[in-house]
C-alpha cells in the first residue's frame, strides 16, 4: 500500500492537480497510520502470545488493509489519467474501481510471500490472506457504487488535467 | 460477417460442444471407475470429481453461447482457454500438483496469463465501444489498467478457493498460507507476461485488430444479407 502511495504521489507530484495530491495524501496517511498500527500496537506477537484469537488479527489486518485502496484506487485513476492523457468517465471508473483497488493488494502478499522464503514465520493458515482480500474486494466494490453515484449525475471526467465536468 | 463464416463457426461450435463436454467426462468416469495417480498423490476423490463436472460444465456453456449467438472468442483464444482447461484437469487427475512442487505454480502462471488475456479482451471490447470523451490514452494508459485489473482476479480465485474450503470443511483447493502466498506469486508474474506482450504486441497492431473474432451480444453476429 505505502509503495504504491508513493509511486502515486510522485506522478501526482510531477504531472496531476490538487485534487489528485488529496488522494495520494489520504492514502498515504491512512497506510502510514496501518503500518503503525500493524507494526507497533496490533502485532503478530499478540497472537503468538494468546492474547487475540486468529481470526480477530486476520479481520483487524483485513480491514487495516483495505482501508487505503478507496483513496489509492481513486488517485491511480488520475496519475494513469495524467500520465496517458486517458479520460476515465463514470461508467469505466464505476465498473474498472473494483478490480484495481483490489487488485493493488496483490503485491502486498508476494512480499510477504517473500519474507517468508527468507525466514519470516509462517502464518498457520491462509485466512489471513483470504480475508484480507475478501474484505478489501466488499470495501472497493461500495467504492465503485459511491464512485458512480458522484461521477454519474455530475458528469464528472477524470483527465490529464484533473476533474472536468463533460459537457452536455 | 459473411454467411460462410456465419456457418463455419457454429459447425466448429458444435464439434466443440459435443468433444469437449464428453471428453471431460470420459476423465470423469476414468477417476470413478479406479484412475487413481490423483487420490494417491493425496486429491480426494470427490474434488476430482467436481474438477471434472465444472469444466465439463463451461466446456458446455462456451459454445451454446456462441450458437445462440449471445458470445464468442477469437479462435486462437479460444483455443489456447481449451487448452489451459486439458492441461490443469489431466495434470490434477494425474496427481501432478502434488507429485511436482512446481507445478501449481507453473500452472498459476499459465491460468493467469490466460486470465489477463481475457481481461485484455474485454479491455479491448470496451475500447471499441467507447464514447468520444472516454478514453484509455493509448496502449500505455490501456497496459496500466489491464494490469492492475488483471492483478485482482488472483485474488478473487484465492477467495474462491479459500470461500470452497471454508463452506466445504475440507482442504480441498489450499495446501497452507504459503501455498496461497505462492499462487499470488505466480499470478503477479503471469499479470506481468502478459501486460508487457500485450503492451508490445499494442505497439505494432491496433487492439482492434487482436480482439478480432471476439463478438458480444446479438448485433455482433448479424450476418450479411439475412
Amino acid at each position: 500500500m505505502a509503495a504504491f502511495a508513493l509511486i502515486f504521489s510522485a506522478v501526482s507530484l510531477l504531472k496531476c492537480g490538487p485534487r489528485a495530491a488529496m488522494f495520494c495524501l489520504a492514502a498515504s496517511a491512512i497506510s502510514a497510520a496501518g503500518s503503525f498500527i500493524i507494526g507497533f500496537v496490533f502485532t503478530f506477537d499478540l497472537y503468538l502470545d494468546g492474547t487475540i484469537t486468529l481470526t480477530t488479527w486476520n479481520i483487524v489486518c483485513a480491514v487495516i488493509h483495505a482501508a487505503p485502496l478507496p483513496p489509492l484506487s481513486i488517485a491511480a485513476f488520475y496519475c494513469i489519467a495524467a500520465v496517458f492523457n486517458s479520460s476515465f468517465n463514470w461508467a469505466l471508473t464505476f465498473s474498472l474501481c473494483p478490480f484495481v483497488g483490489l487488485g493493488m493488494l496483490v503485491p502486498g502478499f508476494v512480499m510477504e510471500y517473500i519474507d517468508e522464503l527468507l525466514g519470516a514465520p509462517e502464518l498457520p493458515n491462509n485466512a489471513y490472506a483470504v480475508t484480507c482480500l475478501a474484505v478489501g474486494l466488499v470495501i472497493m466494490a461500495i467504492t465503485g457504487a459511491v464512485v458512480r453515484k458522484v461521477m454519474k449525475p455530475n458528469r464528472y471526467l477524470i483527465r490529464a488535467s484533473g476533474r472536468e465536468v463533460r459537457d452536455p | 460477417m459473411t454467411p460462410e463464416e456465419d456457418a463455419k463457426q457454429r459447425r466448429l461450435a458444435k464439434i466443440v460442444l459435443v468433444v469437449c463436454p464428453v471428453s471431460f467426462m470420459v476423465v470423469f468416469a476414468a477417476v470413478t471407475m479406479g484412475w487413481d495417480p490423483g487420490i494417491k498423490a493425496g486429491h480426494p476423490l470427490e474434488y476430482l470429481q467436481a474438477t471434472c463436472f465444472l469444466w465439463a460444465l463451461i466446456s458446455t456453456v462456451l459454445p451454446i453461447l456462441r450458437l445462440l449467438r449471445i458470445f464468442s472468442l477469437p479462435y486462437w483464444f479460444a483455443a489456447i482457454i481449451y487448452g489451459d482447461m486439458y492441461l490443469y484437469v489431466l495434470s490434477l487427475c494425474s496427481g501432478m500438483y502434488l507429485n511436482i512442487s512446481w507445478w501449481g505454480d507453473l500452472t498459476h502462471i499459465l491460468s493467469s496469463i490466460i486470465v489477463s488475456g481475457i481481461v485484455f479482451m474485454v479491455l479491448g471490447l470496451m475500447h471499441s465501444r467507447l464514447p468520444p470523451h472516454a478514453t484509455f490514452g493509448g496502449r500505455g494508459g490501456f497496459t496500466a489498467v489491464l494490469f492492475l485489473v488483471s492483478l485482482s482476479f488472483g485474488g478473487i480465485w484465492e477467495i474462491m478457493e479459500g470461500m470452497t474450503d471454508l463452506i466445504s470443511g475440507q482442504p480441498y483447493m489450499v495446501y497452507g498460507a504459503k501455498d496461497t502466498l505462492g499462487d499470488l506469486t505466480a499470478d503477479l508474474i503471469g499479470v506481468a507476461i502478459l501486460s508487457a506482450s500485450a503492451y508490445i504486441a499494442m505497439g505494432r497492431v491496433p487492439v482492434e485488430r487482436i480482439i478480432d473474432g471476439l463478438r458480444f451480444g446479438k448485433p455482433s453476429f448479424a450476418v450479411d444479407g439475412a
